[in-house]
């Protein structure tokens, strides 16, 4: 299965628990590249089949596969 | 100045932001111009010889005048507190295509060796201001740190793209991060810089082929408003198609920076190809909590690639700047490059918007975004076009935004 690249936004009221989200990210096998803790959100990848299985965790508000960026 | 059978004889001239009158004296001194007429009376076709019209809303003129006149303004132009900013013939046509390549004039701003065009058009030539004590960041493909404007400045660095050092083998980070912050008086060549004094926070986010990341960007995004930063320059995108809806995360992540008192600001995107095709504004600059940026040419037109406002909520262009035939820093050993791009137009805004933060520190966040936008020189160009107009930088402490602001 091939692997996505993603972003995960930690609700705001869970904010005071990012690690334990992260955690719990991971468990769902997530490999966890980047942690955002100013604004609350990290970034990583994972199988593509186990996306909706990371939407489910608690605290995780939004998650958006990465988008190529390139200079304007 | 170029007269050529496109031009009817009759010159545009703009005039500083809220100077008309003064403007309109200069003019009548430089031309003996002794008939002004308010463009209320329409008589635009049958403007005699030594007339004007006066355009009070744009702050602007259109005269008949012979060309030794007509060289006259483009002089007086190029003095240091002129009232009169730039002068060009009228063209009986549209232009429609980018300007020539022309770093010798056009990009230094005819025969002004002081500052660019670009400089001069957002007014930051004659600001009081010059972003000392703001953090500005620019988030793109790094800058060149040993650049002989950049080496004896005090510069945060950090590179998110994996087995790259800030150091920038693209061009376009250094000549952005030139536009937002470069030197008030360059080794070499005219000003180029907006916020000269700025502290600039170099984030590599794009790696030197110019490819990056939401990934990336976002990490940038977090090391700026965790260091303070009160401005992000973002001049990368990824286009967007018509109908698409704006990034969740981006705008949530926008919204969370102005609660810490950063103010993003993204190029609005490449993508028109103008007259014939208009493209919607490009991730991230469509969130509706991100400033996005179009760019104009130096005779205020649109550019032709500059993406429009097709959509409502966050999918608007904010304000224009900017962005055809911009002469900024680059890599040694060329060290100044001239291009285009809303990628250049967004680093005007940055720059402009330190210039306020440094003339009240109570302008942070969305106070900051209010007062960029409501002091907006207003254009001839459609708001799906260039938003609110260009920008321009806070002239003297007792005119910010019409009331007198303690630095």
């Amino acid at each position: 299965m091939a692997r996505i690249t993603l972003t995960v936004l930690v609700k705001e009221t869970h904010r005071n628990r990012f690690s334990v989200v992260v955690e719990d990210c991971r468990r769902q096998g997530m490999a966890v590249e980047r942690e955002m803790t100013a604004l609350g959100l990290f970034s990583g990848n994972i199988e593509a089949d186990r996306v909706t299985e990371l939407r489910a965790v608690e605290g995780v508000a939004a998650i958006e596969a990465d988008r190529p960026m390139r200079p304007c | 100045m170029i007269e050529s059978a496109n031009t009817t004889g009759r010159y545009i001239v703009l005039l500083r932001q809220g100077r008309t009158e003064d403007g309109i004296r200069d003019l009548q001194r430089v031309t003996g111009a002794a008939i002004v007429k308010s463009a209320a009376d329409r008589q635009y076709n049958s403007l005699e010889l030594n007339c004007a019209i006066v355009f009070d809303h744009i702050g602007a003129a259109l005269i008949r005048c012979e060309i030794a006149a007509g060289n006259a303004i483009q002089m007086a132009s190029q003095e240091a507190q002129s009232n009169i900013l730039m002068v060009e013939p009228e063209r009986s046509v549209r232009a429609i295509a980018i300007p020539s390549h022309s770093p010798a004039n056009t990009a230094q701003g005819g025969s002004d060796p002081t500052a660019t065009w670009g400089v001069r058009a957002c007014g930051a030539d004659h600001s009081d201001y010059t972003g000392q004590g703001i953090r500005l960041a620019v988030l793109d493909t790094g800058i060149d740190l040993k650049h002989q404007d950049f080496a004896q400045r005090q510069i945060e660095s950090r590179s998110f793209v994996a087995g790259a050092d800030v150091q920038d083998a693209n061009g376009h980070g250094t000549h952005c991060a030139g536009i937002a912050a470069g030197n008030l008086k360059p080794v070499a060549g005219p000003r180029y810089g907006v916020a000269g004094q700025a502290h600039l926070y170099i984030g590599k986010v794009l790696g030197n082929d110019g490819s990056g990341g939401d990934g990336s960007v976002l990490d940038g995004i977090d090391w700026a408003v965790g260091e303070g930063c009160e401005i992000i320059s973002l001049s990368l995108g990824s286009p967007a198609k018509e109908g698409d809806s704006y990034s969740p995360i981006f705008e949530e992540v926008a919204k969370r920076a102005l609660a810490a008192g950063t103010l993003i600001i993204a190029a609005a995107g490449n993508e028109s190809q103008r007259p014939d095709y208009i493209a919607p504004v490009s991730h991230p600059a469509n969130c509706p909590s991100i400033v996005a940026v179009a760019a104009i040419d130096e005779h205020m037109a649109i550019a032709p690639f500059s993406s429009g406002g097709l959509q409502n909520d966050g999918g608007q262009v904010d304000i224009a700047a900017p962005g055809v035939d911009v002469l900024s820093s680059w890599p040694s050993p060329k060290d100044y490059n001239t291009i285009s791009g809303t990628s250049m137009a967004t680093p005007f805004v940055a720059g402009v918007a330190a210039l306020f933060a440094e003339s009240d520190s109570a302008a942070r966040g969305s106070v900051l975004r209010d007062r960029i936008m409501q002091n907006a020189r207003p254009l001839p160009l459609s708001q799906r076009d260039a938003g609110r107009g260009l920008v321009q930088a806070p002239p003297h402490p007792a005119v910010v935004n019409g009331q007198s602001m303690g630095s």
